[in-house]
């Protein structure tokens, strides 16, 4: 297990280090960033004086070296529009907020889902079964933004029961919530079906049956804790994902997340504060990479011991 | 993490140790011939970094020749290297040492014309008909791909009509040639692999226990059906198997093998008269007859298998030898002829 | 037969499987009896209905299987009139089993020796030290370092250590009778030979009935007391092995015997039979084995009576029919 870490942790870095560097050529090279800042009718010296405040002027080689160096002290750099504020700062915020939601959507998604997938399992072909399909597949084909609007319309407009927009107290999370979950509720339900289904059908539950155990005990033992494996798997990636991308949703919602603050800072061409925002993303979906991996290895035995 | 990895220099510094030969002591002609044939594979890693942990020595050494109308049946348990051999000898893998003569070359120095030639000579039937067919094709495009392939001055028609009499040789009906392998047994599955493999007149065919996936009464007319076959067209079977009832009626020659190696070489009519090594003994014993009387001493062994990664020292049988000796942990027994046709690597008979 | 020494009796067992093409009658009106302590062999090709009889006994059936019919008699009382919760009373506890395939049969995730010691909470509530007993079985079942070996979990052991854990759960509650479906045919020949003496060990210490369930005649000559071939979900004849093997009454089990190639010596041409198993949808009225019979004639349309051979061997032909 101990190896099993390390090998995970040093596999993950070096990804860190391939994304890394994949942004920094995307921003980089791709559009001269000193051209967009500039107002239309600037002059060829203004041009050269802003790439030479940026450091565009450097050789790109220096330009890596001392963008990795920043990235190494977890420096991100300063934001070119709201001067003086360094994008570390500006990010830590809206990242609490993004968590906050992506957890509350993931609390919704993991205890509507899994029920959901596991109760069809349970009562394959039987009513029950084709209710919580069509539960399933109608979470899948809703577009979330639709689904917000209907959401705000129906609860906050008509019913008047919960906030539109904003953060605040319990009740601003569960409309953000509920639709930044419905995708993965779906997903996870359809997961969570399918591999109960392989495992009701495996050998080692008829072995569990044939030594006598009541139904429920191979249900919530024995098959549980295997149907979860690809779970766990499927749960830490849309976490990740859940933080990500969820810039439709706090659009809609007005919460002040990073997918706000990535919408605000691309319609201002804040291209430092994009370029952390992305790179804080690619951090999270690693990160959450390496913890479903290592959680794998706990559930898992066979992963642990090779 | 056991990554399965071929080890490197597939042969290439090992020069032909001895002249090839051309015709074995029967007179018959050589197709092929292995001298201190191994295979070796990378395996795990110790510590963090990738260094293998150790080799897998599936193969570790074995001499022996194919010659045109003779079988070899391998036999062993599911570890002893016998798959590995297989693939070798279908040229999947290359030797990590020693040679393997193809008419007296080196199979790993072949020319690109030398390599199809060999493809075409050699090929293979698997132990499970259900899923070395693939489904979607039929069954005239499942047994014409090989012609398509390597004959390509052959035309659609000429194809079809090869088809249709390979399809007779083993025993189907043209109106099969229409139809997919789910339409079919598992014995008729596997006479369409072997009408596969019979359809570029190979000189050797790889049998993977060819008859264990059929159902007991489906096994004797397949049987029966590779021995017409061989009789017919003179070809050289190498039969893989774990039965050894099944490999007495199909081989003139037995190969017992066991870590890698062979522990007894022999023609089967004196093996299966008088087995001289103890796992020979051993397996034969396994062998369960429906007969009641004379049945032979059953032997049971103890313990398993010893891991191929670190194979005990000296003869490899030795831990659960039921007649091991103080010699066998400290020299490995070379495969010596104890009778004309009869060899076997034990210190029992010195 | 009323012998007070029948401890399994099963009368005209019908188990029926729905399939997208139809009904499947897998088990069609089976009978038979098992004497205590004595093993008996069902033995039959893929699709004999075989394994189905055995699952239908401990009503372990597939999703889309169901006992359609029949009486399933253990110790006086029937267990197909027992209700679900009942049958996970006798499962394990009096009528325990050993699976074909020792790597799928243990659930991956838990500890092999956790495996044996759960079987022993749920049925013996108050055995003082179920973790011991489970150790005490692996050494029984000669599991080398049986303290340590409790710990690995099912990869970390050979197919041959594994089918004994599988044999040590068999065994964890001294059930009277136990049903092997095939606990060898995923090991190798020296290592089934083990197990085969193993099981014979344990049938002398917990005075054990085994039904066990193979196609390989082989190892029903070696080890069963009387043997029950199956064919296309019926037994076709059934009696003690010595009688059945070497005066075979029916055409199938005579052409079989014949058919298997040996060690002893090597004909020119396996005497083979001809045609294959009838598809499970396709079933012939009368005979089964009739459109591969040598001998068939015109009664063969009907399905022929079981038909006393002997006192104790039954054949279902025609032929036996006086």
């Amino acid at each position: 297990m101990k190896w099993y870490i390390l090998r995970r942790v040093v596999q993950s870095a070096f990804v860190l280090i391939a994304v890394t560097t994949m942004i920094f050529v995307l921003s980089n090279f791709l559009a001269d960033p000193a051209v967009i800042l500039l107002p239309e009718d600037a002059q060829k010296e203004d041009y050269e004086r802003l790439r030479h405040d940026l450091g565009l002027d450097r050789p790109a080689i220096v330009r890596y070296g001392i963008y990795m160096k920043a990235l190494a002290t977890g420096d991100l750099g300063e934001s070119i529009r709201r001067v003086g504020y360094k994008v570390t700062d500006l990010i830590w915020t809206p990242l609490g907020n993004s968590a906050k939601l992506a957890l509350a959507a993931m609390i919704f998604t993991v205890c509507t889902g899994l029920p959901l997938g596991i109760i069809a399992a349970l009562n394959r072909g039987k009513p029950l079964d084709y209710i919580s399909r069509i539960f399933a597949v109608a979470g899948l084909v809703t577009p979330g933004w639709w689904l917000g609007i209907i959401m705000i319309i129906l609860f906050s407009v008509k019913l008047r029961l919960l906030p539109a927009a904003g953060t605040g107290d319990i009740k601003h999370y569960i409309l953000p919530a509920t639709v930044l979950g419905t995708h993965a509720m779906a997903g996870l339900a359809r997961l969570a079906r399918s591999s109960m289904l392989e495992i009701l059908d495996s050998e080692y539950i008829k072995m569990a049956r044939a030594k006598g155990l009541p139904w429920r005990t191979v249900v919530w033992k024995h098959a549980l804790r295997n149907a979860l494996i690809p779970v766990v798997t499927f749960s830490g990636l849309y976490f990740a994902l859940l933080i990500t991308q969820a810039i439709t949703i706090e659009v809609v919602f007005a919460w002040p997340g990073l997918g706000r603050l990535m919408f605000d800072s691309l319609g201002s061409q804040d291209y430092v504060v994009v370029q952390g925002t992305i790179m804080l993303a690619a951090f999270i979906v690693v990160m959450f990479n390496l913890l479903v991996d290592i959680t794998y290895g706990w559930i898992d035995p066979r992963i642990r011991y090779t | 993490m056991t990554a399965m990895k071929s080890s490197s220099t597939p042969g290439g510094g090992a020069a032909v140790a001895m002249p090839p030969q051309t015709t074995s002591m029967s007179g018959r002609k050589v197709l092929l011939e292995a001298q201190n044939l191994k295979k070796h594979f990378a395996v795990g890693r110790a510590g963090f970094l990738g260094k293998p942990a150790g080799h897998v020595r599936a193969v570790d050494g074995v001499d022996f020749t194919i010659s045109a109308g003779q079988t070899i049946a391998l036999a062993g348990e599911s570890g002893c290297g016998k798959t590995t051999l297989g693939n070798v000898l279908l040229r999947l893998e290359l030797p990590t040492e020693g040679a393997l003569l193809w008419e007296g070359k080196d199979i790993v120095t072949l020319t690109k014309e030398e390599r199809q030639g060999y493809r075409r000579s050699v090929q293979a039937v698997f132990q499970d008909p259900w899923s070395s067919l693939d489904g979607r094709m039929k069954v005239q495009d499942l047994v014409g791909e090989p012609l398509v392939i390597n004959e390509k001055q052959m035309s659609r028609a000429q194809v079809l009509e090869r088809v249709a009499e390979l399809m007779d040789q083993v025993g189907l009906q043209e109106v099969h040639m229409e139809r997919f392998p789910h339409e079919f047994s598992g014995g008729q599955r596997q006479r369409i692999a072997v009408a596969r493999a019979l359809s570029l007149n190979p000189k050797v065919i790889i049998l993977d226990e060819p008859v264990s996936a059929l159902d007991v009464s489906i096994r004797a007319q397949v049987m029966n059906l590779l021995k017409e076959l061989q009789e017919k067209y003179n070809m050289a079977y190498f039969m893989i198997s774990h039965n050894l009832a099944t490999a007495r009626f199909i081989s003139d020659t037995v190969a017992i093998m066991y870590l890698g190696r062979f522990a007894e070489y022999a023609e089967s009519e004196l093996f299966f008269k008088k087995p001289l090594h103890p796992y020979s003994q051993a397996l034969v014993s396994a062998s369960l007859p429906v007969e009641f009387e004379n049945r032979r001493q059953r032997i049971v062994l103890q313990g398993e298998v010893p891991s191929p990664i670190n194979p005990p020292s000296g003869c490899r049988f030795r831990t659960r030898c039921p007649q091991v000796m103080d010699i066998c942990s400290e020299i490995q027994p070379e495969l010596m002829e104890v009778a004309r046709g009869h060899r076997v690597a034990c210190h029992l008979y010195k | 037969m009323n012998d007070k020494d029948v401890i399994l009796s099963v009368r005209n067992l019908q188990t029926h499987l729905r399939t997208r093409r139809g009904v499947v009658k897998a088990v069609d009106g089976v009978s038979f009896d098992v004497r205590r302590g004595e093993t008996l062999g069902i033995v039959g090709e893929s699709g004999s209905g075989k394994s189905m009889t055995a699952f239908s006994i401990v009503q372990l059936l597939p999703r889309v299987g169901r006992v359609v019919g029949g009486e399933v008699i253990f110790n006086g009382e029937d267990l197909l009139k027992k209700s679900p919760r009942e049958m996970e009373k006798v499962r394990g506890k009096h009528v325990s089993m050993v699976l074909q395939d020792p790597l799928t049969s243990l659930n991956p995730v838990f500890r092999t020796g956790d495996q044996i010691a759960e079987t022993i909470r749920h049925h013996l509530k108050d055995a003082p030290d179920p973790k011991g007993k489970a150790v005490e079985l692996m050494r029984q079942v000669r599991i080398p370092a049986p303290a340590t070996a409790y710990r690995y979990y099912p990869h970390q052991m050979s197919g041959g250590m594994r089918q004994r854990v599988l044999g040590a759960i068999g065994v964890s509650c001294e059930p009277e009778f136990l049903i092997a479906d095939e606990p060898t045919s995923a090991l190798d020949p020296t290592i089934q030979a083990q197990y085969l003496d193993l099981l014979k060990d344990l049938q002398k210490q917990y005075n054990l009935t085994i039904i066990f369930i193979t196609h390989d005649f082989g190892i029903v000559a070696t080890i069963c007391d009387t043997v029950a071939v199956m064919y296309a979900g019926k037994i076709v004849e059934t009696g003690p092995v010595r009688d059945v093997f070497q005066r075979p009454s029916h055409p199938y089990t005579e052409a079989l015997l014949k058919s298997l190639p040996s060690l002893e010596e090597k004909p020119k041409r396996l005497p083979s039979i001809s045609g294959q198993p009838p598809m499970p949808h396709e079933m012939p009225t009368g005979c089964r084995f009739a459109p591969r019979c040598p001998y068939k004639f015109d009664k063969c349309e009907e399905y022929p009576p079981d038909t006393h051979v002997s006192p104790t061997h039954i054949s279902a032909c025609w032929r036996s029919v006086k």
